[in-house]
């Protein structure tokens, strides 16, 4: 075993009153507070994250009420003055705990030699300054927030002592770490100048923002060049060919059989990337959440939504306010019909809960239930998933159930017995991320990972385990609205992997390592930026002139689709038919 | 600083979990590192999604395993019957060079639960003798933890 004895063990830097965010019993984000320390051990350095026990049940803002100055840093060069850390009851098992069953974190305690590359933030962009180390397995921690006034700078120096630091040319927050061959060279970090008043890029930037951002995109053009250059030169395909695929795909887009024989594993996507030029949109920031006096104005004199189209539009633009969620959800989960008028929902309401009322009562019923209501799906694993939000929102368990099945028939393919529906949404992800980003596409191709794996928890589920619940909720209404195409979940998932791209490239991830990095972004994501990019990105989609008609498909209305909208038509006024009956018709 | 020389051990963890609302969605891993006499093994511990729907899914996680840990819950006899079915599924899709030699562990978890877990235990005894484990380079170990499986309770 590794464990040391911890007398040899030597505190060479360490800053206290760090915090890290976590999601608590309900799900809402929690701060845990501790000390980094940089040690020095019979093995070489470590970095370490201990909880501090004083803080343990420190929650939410409770930063503000700490006095910054009782913020310390130590550190000492010399090793007579190094610090002995005494052991204590808290750190037996590392910083390592379950938050109420909600959110586990790893322990973050690894040796440098592990250290792929971390991304600092500093402030301005965040409340505080935060570090975030990504090891070589592909394990991100969470990022490790400095506290207010405290700098990453120090910290950085010392680490720049017993590894290679190099600033990514693409992104100024990332750093690459390489383990020294020798002894510590200080010279190498000092020649980076990283972190230095002037001369680092990030402080050129922040002096002259304009000349900075183009510098920058001129690196990353030359980089993409490069990269499109050597794909191509390893795809070698002789240019006639090229040109004779691109006729008959233009002449004939069914006669796709040809292109595929010609390269079985792989079809020549490089091509049809070529063809589709997505074209430029503006991003647009979220609307505001659809607020009670608005949504009021959309009733008519009988309790008619007279424009739901408007009102979805709303939705998908900002959300709902919270208050208003467990009205609204009903007709986005078409419990309720759009066209029903406000007696008909209550008529409508009694036979259900006359229907039920007596089997429903907690989470666990409401599965059991759903499972003698869909008796050939029964319980799959995620449902419950599905289900917890809308526990959350609705005010009883007869509305909860009866909106869970308006969420399980968008979801049905997911959970089916023979999987298709997933491999179909996977299959699609490949086509759209091919489309969107043809250098992450090939990227991944070359790792063993085009076959999109890794976003198996994002589809089946809709991103729940990804998100803290405020923003589930809200990603879920955008979903419901339907808009603004077909199959929205997998732009979203596209947007998503794009954001994730230069941290998989640049750390030069495999499988192993992009799910895991993919799976350690839960509760990392910021909503909406995400949402922003999506739209973005399903506007690129849309309006692209020469989209491939395969990946027009996914996304346009009418299509084979592996979440289909529930007919808006299903009216309250006639609902009582045996739910087995429903089953069967689904 | 001394060397690191690096070994890379991926382990796959199979077996019948109880009823979680916090099922494993897809897969995941842990790595945790260990020395072996001079040498640092990293392990990297996978769990996959244990409904059968999911299983097809697992084969490529599978791929290039060097360790396969079947798991029962010693309050449930039917978790140690299926452990079989998992080691075949297993061998079929992971589909190791040497299937013979493929070194498979088994545990028994929740011992902790005294209680209820006595007849499990008999039946673990019975069933270890009367079945082929022993024609397998397999270990039997008993684990005390309940619920968490990440640390402790594996010697190969």
């Amino acid at each position: 075993m590794a464990a040391l004895d911890p007398i040899q063990e030597k505190v060479v830097y360490s800053v206290t009153h760090t915090y890290i965010k976590v999601k608590n019993g309900s799900n809402k984000e929690e701060y845990i507070y501790g000390t980094l320390l940089m040690l020095e051990k019979p093995d070489g350095c470590h970095i370490e994250w201990r909880e501090d026990p004083t803080h343990v049940d420190a929650v939410n803002d409770s930063w503000d009420f700490i006095n910054a100055d009782a913020v310390s840093f130590t550190y000492s060069n010399s090793a007579a003055e190094l610090t002995d850390i005494t052991p204590t009851a808290a750190r037996t098992e590392g910083s390592c705990r379950m938050i109420n069953q909600q959110k586990f974190h790893n322990p973050i305690n690894f040796h440098v030699d592990n250290l792929r590359s971390f991304k600092r933030m500093k402030g301005k962009l965040v409340k505080n300054s935060c570090i975030m180390f990504i090891l070589d397995c592909g394990t991100s921690h969470p990022p490790i927030y400095f506290p207010k006034g405290g700098v990453t700078d120090k910290f950085l120096h010392h680490l720049g002592k017993k590894v290679i630091i190099t600033q990514s040319a693409t992104d100024g927050n990332r750093f690459l770490v390489s383990p020294h061959q020798q002894e510590a060279l200080e010279s190498s970090f000092d020649a980076l100048n990283l972190f230095a008043d002037q001369g680092s890029a990030l402080s050129r930037f922040a002096a002259d923002p304009v000349r900075g951002t183009f510098t920058a995109f001129a690196k990353v053009s030359k980089l993409l060049t490069n990269t499109l250059v050597a794909s191509e030169d390893k795809n070698s395909v002789p240019p006639e060919i090229c040109d004779q695929l691109r006729i008959s795909v233009e002449e004939n887009e069914t006669d796709f059989s040809a292109i595929h024989s010609t390269q079985p594993e792989d079809p020549d996507f490089l091509f049809i990337d070529e063809k589709a030029q997505l074209p430029e949109v503006e991003k647009k920031p979220r609307g505001e959440p659809l607020k009670r006096a608005v949504w009021e104005k959309f009733f008519d004199a009988e309790g008619r939504v007279t424009n739901p189209e408007e009102l979805k539009q709303i939705i998908y633009r900002g959300g709902v306010s919270h208050d208003l969620r467990s009205e609204v959800w009903k007709f986005l989960l078409s419990f309720y019909s759009w066209d029903s008028t406000t007696r008909e929902r209550e008529e409508f309401r009694k036979t259900k809960v006359g229907d039920n009322n007596e089997r429903l009562h907690q989470l666990n019923d409401i599965l059991m239930t759903f499972v003698m209501y869909d008796f050939n799906l029964g319980y799959v694993q995620g449902m419950s998933d599905l289900l917890s939000p809308l526990l959350l929102v609705m005010e009883n368990e007869v509305d909860t159930f009866w909106c869970f099945v308006g969420f399980m028939n968008l979801l049905h393919s997911n959970f089916e017995m023979d999987q298709e529906g997933m491999k179909l949404q996977l299959n699609q992800l490949n086509q759209i991320v091919q489309v969107a980003d043809g250098q992450l596409y090939s990227y991944l191709d070359d790792h063993e990972s085009s076959n999109m794996y890794f976003a198996f928890r994002w589809l089946l589920i809709v991103f729940k385990r990804e998100f803290f619940m405020d923003d589930i909720m809200s990603l879920w209404e955008v979903f419901w609205t339907g808009l603004p195409c077909k199959n929205y979940q997998l732009v979203i998932a596209t947007a998503l992997l794009c954001q994730c791209k230069g941290d998989i490239i640049e750390n030069q991830f495999g499988f192993n390592e992009i799910l895991k990095y993919i799976n350690d972004r839960s509760g990392d994501i910021v909503l909406s930026e995400l949402l922003i990019q999506s739209e973005a990105l399903a506007e690129q989609l849309i309006t692209c002139t020469n989209l491939p008609s395969y990946v027009r498909k996914i996304i346009s209305p009418g299509s084979q689709s592996s979440a289909t909208q529930p007919s808006p038509d299903r009216k309250p006024a006639r609902p009582t038919s045996s739910p087995r009956k429903r089953t069967a018709e689904s | 600083m001394s060397s690191r020389r690096k070994v890379l051990l991926k382990v796959i963890i199979l077996g019948d979990s109880g009823n979680q609302y916090k099922a494993t969605i897809g897969a995941d891993f842990l790595t945790k590192e260990v020395m072996v006499d001079d040498r640092l093994v990293t392990m990297q511990i996978w769990d996959t999604a244990g409904q059968e729907r999911f299983q097809s899914l697992g084969v490529a996680f599978y791929r290039g395993a060097d360790c396969c840990v079947l798991v029962f819950d010693v309050t449930m006899p039917n978790t140690f019957k299926t452990l079989d079915s998992w080691r075949d599924e297993f061998l079929i899709q992971a589909s190791p060079r040497d299937p013979e030699n493929f070194p498979f562990v088994v545990i028994g978890n929740k011992i902790d639960l005294d209680n209820r877990a006595t007849v499990a235990k008999n039946a673990l005894a019975q069933e270890s003798e009367a079945d082929n484990y022993n024609e397998f380079p397999t270990a039997i170990t008993l684990n005390k933890q309940e619920n968490t499986n990440s640390k402790g309770g594996c010697s190969c």
